[in-house]
């Protein structure tokens, strides 16, 4: 059973100067209850676009076509108030920052309560005494309920921050780079807890990040973006043990890795502007295997591990 | 070498810190002061010693809060030291007063961490570079002015420099930007260049674009580069050696696969367990506990001793030096368990030949 489906999506981005960003360019995923899922991908790739146009909270000047179905529910469809239906009780999401996503001026207890409320599920004497069970399920203890933001740290703001999105429990747990601004201690325990809680409560993750190493700790499938696009998506072992794409495999050799000695790479030239028009693969022009085919738009090909690359498909040599 | 005494003695390094502390006061609320609670200076950085040779990257790596960016800044001396002294090409750079720190300003550069902050995003690529020139008088002439800007984009990769040196911060990259800081630094002909997290900012695409950079102008230039990073991986790809802080102390200082393949402290285990993998081949176990340390919080002994999953009763009361680890090589390490002079005597015998 599918908890998110999403359909053709687009998201265009107007800019004041009449020009728009292409920033989703036609995704079409669907994330099954339990699984855990990574969206890898670097900045401007449109990962945060795709969660923020799942939970319906893109700004007015996006626009939108396709569609989205969360826990069967239509997000997209009646405008804010169905969007406000999923949100919080279908779908709750986890931001990098833990500050800026909570109130600096009211206690964290309450910031985890509210949404109960809010949403008409709980009194307030219940809201509290379920308050108190999250907090303990998210390994704090209980008198961080009398707290403020500012009092605590880093990483057990993004406890609380957890436990807030665990409120309403939802069917689906969005975390766009959760581990970001933690360090790498802080960090493993945060991946950690999210990868035990989903599995514990049957939630659905999708973390998005540019971290790889995040995703082969947390998510057991991975999705791979470029330039708004999904490139590849299979078993997070597969992908990033024997990853398909091109571009996949620049990005392992790109990134450092502890105990293991092998020169770095970079991947040439830079990623496609997004207030251009994109014809045929946007990897193309960077990727090494390029050739005719990669003037017209590959397509996601295969059976469980899917991967959108001519070279892949017709298994030129690498 | 850095484990060969002699040449410790004989040549002078390019940088010396030796038993820097910087002690920040605090304010404490009116409930702390009366209730007696907490401690007035926050010890950010607490009697460390260390040093970098000319044509050497050491890698300053700890958690946020270990005061690894505090040494940095005292040992460039944008912060005034509390206690201990830093020697620049052999000058005390504490001693100085602000106008004899000019002329060793440009022989000792920072590299910032986000490049989309340290850049005014009004000037072009060339003048970004050419204010230092002319902050520090360094350019006689319009002509030599622009070969020096010309000559510093070039080294950093930023060709056609003609078209790199007309853009303005925004139509640059993250990478590029990096580049053009790095230039603006180059321009002035450092001896020894601070990089604060250069890279951790930065798409893993130009990442290693930018540290292959560093890597090149440590051989090329001859530079000393302290790189302060969280980021193991980063520092094992790039580091001669690394230091490890915690809560402003040093805990394992080495030659950085020494530290990476065989760590001695117990921190220094956790932070390498703790880094994500891809290829993991045993199941990784819990990772560590508690919260990172708080400045103003000092546990006594040794200072790890709450979070460490091997601590015995000394470590709760007695202060930890840096010395050899009791395993050989050229390690060293502040631990009671493992230090070789601080072991138990029977580890002692055994390492005797």
């Amino acid at each position: 059973m599918s908890v998110l489906e999403l359909r053709g999506l687009h998201v265009w981005f107007d800019a004041p100067d009449g020009s728009a960003a292409h920033a989703v360019r036609g995704v079409d995923l669907t994330v099954k209850a339990g699984e855990r899922v990574g969206v890898l991908g670097e900045s401007g790739c449109g990962k945060t676009t795709l969660v923020l146009a799942a939970m319906g909270l893109l700004p007015s000047f996006a626009a939108v076509a396709g569609s989205v179905f969360l826990d069967g529910l239509d997000v997209l469809g009646g405008g804010e108030e169905s969007a406000r239906r999923v949100r919080w009780t279908h779908a709750a999401m986890v931001f990098q920052g833990a500050m800026s996503a909570m109130n600096p001026v009211h206690r964290v207890g309450r910031q985890i309560g509210d949404p109960m409320v809010f949403h008409g599920l709980k009194s307030q004497a219940e809201a509290k005494r379920r308050t108190a069970e999250l907090l303990e399920l998210v390994g704090l203890p209980a008198s961080v309920a009398r707290r403020y933001p500012h009092e605590l740290s880093g990483g057990m703001r993004q406890r609380a921050v957890i436990a807030m999105a665990l409120a309403c429990e939802p069917a689906v747990l969005f975390a766009d780079e959760p581990t970001t601004a933690l360090d790498v201690v802080v960090q493993a325990q945060i991946g950690d807890l999210l990868a035990e809680l989903t599995e514990r409560l049957g939630l659905a993750l999708v973390m998005v990040t540019h971290d790889i190493g995040m995703i082969a700790e947390t998510s057991l499938r991975a999705v791979v973006m470029y330039a708004g696009v999904v490139v590849e998506d299979g078993p997070t072992r597969d992908v990033l043990t024997a990853p398909r794409h091109p571009y996949t495999n620049l990005l392992l050799e790109a990134t450092p890795v502890v105990n293991r000695d092998r020169p770095l790479v970079s991947i040439p030239g830079t990623p496609p502007r997004l207030d251009e028009p994109v014809s045929g693969c946007a990897f193309a022009p960077r990727c090494p295997r390029a050739f005719e085919a990669c003037a017209e738009r590959p397509r996601l090909q295969g059976a469980g591990h899917v991967v959108a690359c001519h070279a892949v498909a017709q298994g030129r040599p690498a | 070498m850095s484990a060969d005494p002699e040449s410790r003695v004989a040549a002078a390094h390019l940088l010396e810190v030796r038993d820097l502390a910087v002690h920040f006061a605090l304010k404490r609320s009116l409930g702390d002061r009366l209730g007696g609670r907490g401690s007035s200076v926050a010890r950010a950085v607490d009697g460390v010693s260390l040093h970098l040779d000319a044509g050497e990257l050491l890698a300053l790596v700890g958690e946020s809060g270990s005061g690894k960016t505090t040494l940095a800044l005292a040992a460039l001396r944008l912060l005034d030291p509390t206690a201990g002294t830093v020697l620049l090409e052999g000058s005390d750079v504490t001693a100085l007063s602000r106008r004899q720190l000019r002329p060793l300003r440009r022989r000792a550069q920072l590299i910032h961490q986000d490049p989309y902050a340290s850049l005014d995003p009004r000037l072009r690529t060339r003048d970004l570079i050419a204010e230092a020139l002319r902050i520090h008088g360094l350019a006689p002439s319009k002509e030599a002015e622009q070969a020096l800007v010309h000559d510093a984009l070039t080294k950093v990769g930023l060709t056609p420099v003609e078209s790199f040196a007309e853009r303005y911060p925004h139509q640059l990259s993250g990478g590029q930007r990096q580049r053009v800081a790095i230039a603006g630094s180059l321009v002035l002909g450092p001896s020894l260049l601070v990089a604060d997290e250069p890279v951790s900012m930065l798409d893993v695409s130009v990442r290693a674009g930018v540290l292959e950079l560093l890597d090149r102008l440590r051989d090329e230039e001859r530079l000393g580069i302290l790189m302060i990073t969280h980021d193991l991986a980063t520092a094992a790809h790039v580091a001669d050696r690394i230091a490890v802080m915690y809560h402003g102390n040093l805990v394992e200082l080495g030659v950085a696969h020494a530290v990476i393949d065989s760590p001695r402290h117990p921190y220094t285990q956790a932070l390498i367990h703790a880094v994500p993998r891809v290829h993991r081949e045993e199941e990784r176990v819990r990772t560590l506990p508690g919260e990172p340390p708080d400045a103003s919080h000092v546990p006594p002994g040794c200072r790890f001793h709450p979070r460490c999953p091997i601590a015995e009763e000394r470590c709760r009361v007695e202060v930890p030096q840096l010395l050899p680890a009791a395993s050989g090589g050229t390690t060293l390490v502040a631990c009671h368990l493992r230090s070789a002079s601080a072991g138990p005597t029977t580890l002692r015998e055994e390492t005797l030949p």
